[in-house]
């Protein structure tokens, strides 16, 4: 029996070796003291890492630490949620192998901070991307101007509905200080138009199943309702699907955050009316660069945060070199 | 002629179930120290019978006797205060549990003092008392550590009788206790049987197994169609009269 | 006439036939079934050893990186031991992160609402926090004993079976947590004499949530070994009927039983609070699942009578371990759910295994 069982193990253990083996995607060198070094690895913790945002991040870190040529940035997160729970045991990893950064979006405000100041306390310096925490362990932040996105997302909407008429929004949770900031932008934005009756706000928990079923409930009790504001992907994927199913494509006019293959999809077939964009791309290259100059050393200038802005993509302009570095490419 | 009262008496017991007649006119003896065979054919009213004696039913007419004292048996625990046990065709087992839990199921022992008191078993007394159990009954089990899902069928018939009898019982009720067993199995169980009745229990068993049935029982008594037909000493009669009285090809004077 | 009767066939003279084997055999069938029942350990010490050659010195098996993991794992262990007990009856509760989550979000609640006014704490003050924090533990306790008891009830009275009814409580939770928190975060973070002072400090070299998941353990453990309460819940799982004969009031028994996982969940909920400050229902979706599988994985059988709450400890490590090992290996994301599925089927395949040799 004995014999048996440990042929299973071996098998086991060597199946495990040849998946380590073909997956890898670096190894990190310890961290050194701060002076300069042949070569860096930065660790990207992702929010979710199967979400289109953040795969395009990831290309945009990828591509200035091609252009920096000594750097190795390793892309990590949990791809099923995004939640404290899932992510910080990838970040856990990630501190355990010392990198000489780690770039992280955190999926929480407060949760995430003790976790974050055990990197600091490792020696181990910290940019935040997109999200941020609310105590001041990292050396700097990278995010999009949420407020301005959503009031860009605002004047998008009002001009889709034609200037007046009932309005809702759907964000993720309270708590993520991205959206929350949107939803924020878009409320104090809608306040400029009398005219246009804003109905409130729900969550859909990052679930987009939850969203579709919100969205439903919402045109079945409004039927006057003509537009919404999806705050984030999963959300806004949750939302077309249910006005599609609804047969309202068209009707109800939509404005969503980020701009996702399916959203850009969507977009050109008619049934959303605009995209805020974010730059992910600009984000993770912009914070690459910030972790570099840190880590070698060019620590002066470099302020607590930069802000990346927002485009506003219509069927008009989608195709336009313009907007289209916008557009998310995962 | 037995002149001391039997143990147990059943007079006229009538059960219906709606419009299903299950007993019509039951009597029944049991002596002390005796294996007592029910027989019958299926319908006749066997299983009714003795889930009355065992307090599962109440008798819609009749009477019970226990040493000559009228007695109501309303549910299965007061049979078991009353000292009847039953042991079931499915024995009724915690297939994982070990021996000694299955004996000691529902009344285990404590530890003393305050351990006791929250409900600290003392494994090993219990332990200790199942080798004794299964040694009074001359039955050898590997350990009474291990669960009685590994147990040979005959081994965890044992289990189950021996659980039956370690209470002051004075009455044991054998569902079929050979039903699922091969014939090695079977022998041990009724040399078993035989061992609890030299031990001075009283054991009333039901069988379809008429060669086996005259291997261990002392009488036997035959119901047909929820009556009782006769009542007769394994040696006063034959196999085959048994069978001719189940099926009514004998006729019997009442 | 007396009938012929062939008298069964005597082995030992005086005996009843039933020989007990040479004393030998069970010695060395002890050794076996030892080894065997804690083969899963060493499958968990083969995984740390493994992790340990194949990543960077100073990676994974460093003190602090031993810690997070065990942190990570102390709430899915107090779940998983509450789901041992309820699993051995032959039951199971799906409800168990519902059911924490919402404890987290009645406890939560109650720690803001008395550790300050709203102003304050959404500043980030906490003039009393103490009394919130003490009382706010209680709550979350309770109210998942309270779910626990709700759960057992509806089982026993109704008569619906187990998955049915944990499925329903496990929506309703999740509900009534959202509905208390209108989208499932509380307002602010609960007081820092929680968060920093218990779920992330150290006692005697381990994090205050590692001592509870300890203390708990060898706590259900004694009881599910040397206990009335233990004993009767294999008995209720193994055989519930021929329990029910032997006089057991298996309804209230199995009451107790939901209502306990209830009371693990409720504790698991200060955890969370206490490590992650927060609470939010979407992190809480798979934490039945996790349990489950942690008790599966262990040993536990799905069917009732047989149940193991220490290795259930060890099978929550498994999946917990892998994923910070891998994520240390750099194996990319989505490898590693690949790889802890593919383990947890492994597991459960050997532990098959060895449940067959020894019930031959």
């Amino acid at each position: 029996m004995s014999r048996r069982v440990l042929a299973v193990l071996v098998a086991a253990a060597v199946a495990f070796g040849a998946v380590a083996a073909t997956a890898r995607t670096s190894s990190a060198t310890p961290v050194g003291s701060g002076q300069v070094k042949a070569s860096y690895t930065f660790y990207l913790v992702a929010g979710i890492a199967s979400d289109a945002f953040y795969l395009t991040m990831n290309k945009g870190a990828q591509a200035a630490a091609k252009k920096l040529g000594n750097v190795k940035v390793v892309f990590t997160g949990s791809p099923a949620q995004f939640s404290p729970p899932t992510q910080i045991p990838y970040l856990n990893g990630a501190i355990a192998r010392h990198p000489d950064a780690i770039l992280i979006a955190p999926t929480d405000k407060t949760a995430l901070i003790a976790p974050i100041q055990r990197a600091v306390s490792a020696g181990i310096p910290v940019v935040t991307v997109d999200t941020f925490i609310t105590k001041p362990l990292a050396f700097t932040n990278v995010s999009t101007d949420n407020l301005a996105g959503g009031r860009a997302a605002a004047d998008a909407l009002v001009k889709a509905i034609g200037g007046s008429g009932e309005v809702a929004a759907i964000s993720v949770n309270p708590g993520i200080s991205t959206t929350d900031q949107r939803r924020d932008g878009f409320i104090q934005e809608l306040k400029k138009y009398p005219a246009v009756k804003y109905l409130g706000v729900q969550y859909s928990n990052d679930d987009q199943t939850k969203a579709s079923n919100e969205m439903s409930a919402l045109i079945a009790g409004h039927p006057n309702l003509k537009g919404v504001f999806a705050m984030n992907v999963v959300t806004g994927n949750g939302v077309t699907a249910a006005v599609k199913s609804a047969g309202k494509a068209g009707q109800i006019k939509l404005v969503e955050f980020d701009a996702g293959p399916p959203q850009v999809q969507a977009l050109k077939e008619g049934t959303i009316d605009a995209l805020v964009a974010q730059y992910p791309y600009g984000i993770g290259y912009q914070a690459v660069n910030l972790a570099y100059n840190y880590v070698t050393g060019h620590r002066t200038g470099i302020a607590k945060h930069y802000g990346t802005g927002s485009a506003v993509v219509t069927r008009a302009n989608v195709n336009t070199p313009g907007i289209k570095k916008y557009l998310y490419t995962p | 002629m037995a002149t001391t009262t039997p143990l147990l008496e059943a007079v006229g017991i009538q059960k219906h179930f709606g419009r299903v007649v299950a007993l019509r006119d039951a009597n029944f003896a049991l002596e002390r120290s005796e294996v007592h065979a029910l027989v019958g054919d299926n319908g006749a009213g066997k299983s009714t019978l003795i889930k009355i004696i065992s307090g599962v039913y109440s008798p819609d007419a009749g009477a019970l006797e226990l040493d000559g004292e009228r007695v109501t048996i309303g549910n299965p625990r007061e049979a078991r205060e009353l000292g009847i046990e039953t042991v079931y065709q499915d024995l009724a087992l915690a297939d994982h549990l070990d021996a000694a839990a299955n004996l000691f199921l529902g009344r285990e022992l404590y530890l003393g003092g305050l351990l006791g008191r929250i409900g600290f078993l003392d494994k090993s007394a219990m332990r200790s008392r199942a080798e004794d159990e299964m040694r009074r009954l001359k039955i050898g089990i590997q350990s009474v550590d291990q669960p009685v899902l590994g147990l040979s069928g005959g081994q965890r018939q044992a289990v189950a009788v021996a659980r039956a009898i370690a209470w002051g019982t004075r009455i044991v009720i054998m569902d079929e206790p050979t039903a699922a067993l091969g014939v090695r199995e079977s022998g041990m169980v009724l040399e078993l049987i035989r061992e609890v009745r030299n031990q001075g229990l009283a054991i009333i068993m039901i069988s379809h197994n008429l060669p086996e049935v005259f291997a261990v029982a002392d009488r036997i008594t035959v119901l047909r169609l929820g009556r009782t037909i006769t009542t007769l000493r394994r040696e006063e009669t034959t196999l085959e009269e048994i069978v001719g009285m189940m099926t009514g090809a004998l006729e019997v004077a009442a | 006439m007396t009938a012929t009767v062939t008298e069964p066939p005597r082995t030992e003279p005086g005996a009843n036939g039933f020989a007990p084997p040479p004393e030998e055999q069970t010695r060395r069938q002890q050794v076996v079934y030892l080894l065997s029942r804690s083969w899963l350990f060493l499958f968990l010490l083969l995984l740390v050893l493994y992790f340990w050659l194949a990543s960077p010195p100073s990676t994974f098996l460093t003190g602090s990186n031993v810690a997070q993991i065990a942190l990570t794992t102390s709430e899915v262990v107090l779940l998983a031991i509450g789901e041992t007990f309820v699993i051995t009856t032959a039951g199971i509760d799906l409800s168990i992160g519902a059911v924490l989550f919402f404890s987290g979000v009645a406890g939560g609640e109650v720690m803001l609402k008395l550790s300050g006014t709203s102003a304050q704490t959404l500043a980030g003050q906490y003039p009393h926090a103490w009394r919130g924090i003490a009382l706010g533990v209680v709550v979350c306790i309770l109210a998942g004993g309270a779910w626990g008891l709700l759960n057992g009830l509806v089982i026993t009275r109704m008569k619906l079976p187990p998955i049915i009814v944990t499925l329903g409580t496990m929506a309703m939770a999740f509900g009534f947590g959202d509905l208390i928190d209108g989208g499932s975060y509380l307002p602010a973070p609960v007081p820092p004499g929680l968060t920093h002072g218990f779920g992330a400090s150290k006692f005697l070299g381990l994090y205050y949530p590692i001592w509870v998941a300890l203390v708990v353990l060898v706590v259900a453990h004694t009881v599910y070994q040397h206990t009335r309460f233990g004993r009767y819940t294999a008995a209720v799982g193994s055989n519930e009927e021929g329990s029910r004969r032997a006089g057991i009031s298996v309804d209230r028994h199995i009451v107790k039983v939901y209502a306990l996982c209830g009371l693990m969940a409720g504790t698991a909920a200060v955890l969370d609070l206490a490590i992650f400050t927060n609470t939010t229902s979407v992190a809480h979706q798979t934490d039945n699942l996790s349990a489950i599988s942690a008790v599966v994985i262990g040993g536990t059988s799905v069917f009732g009578g047989f149940g193991t709450i220490l290795l259930s400890a060890v099978g929550a490590f498994i999946p917990t371990v892998l994923q910070n090992g891998l994520v240390i290996q750099d194996v990319q994301p989505f490898w590693q759910e690949v790889v802890v599925g593919a383990t947890i089927v492994v597991a459960v395949y050997i532990d098959q295994l060895r449940r067959r040799r020894m019930n031959r």
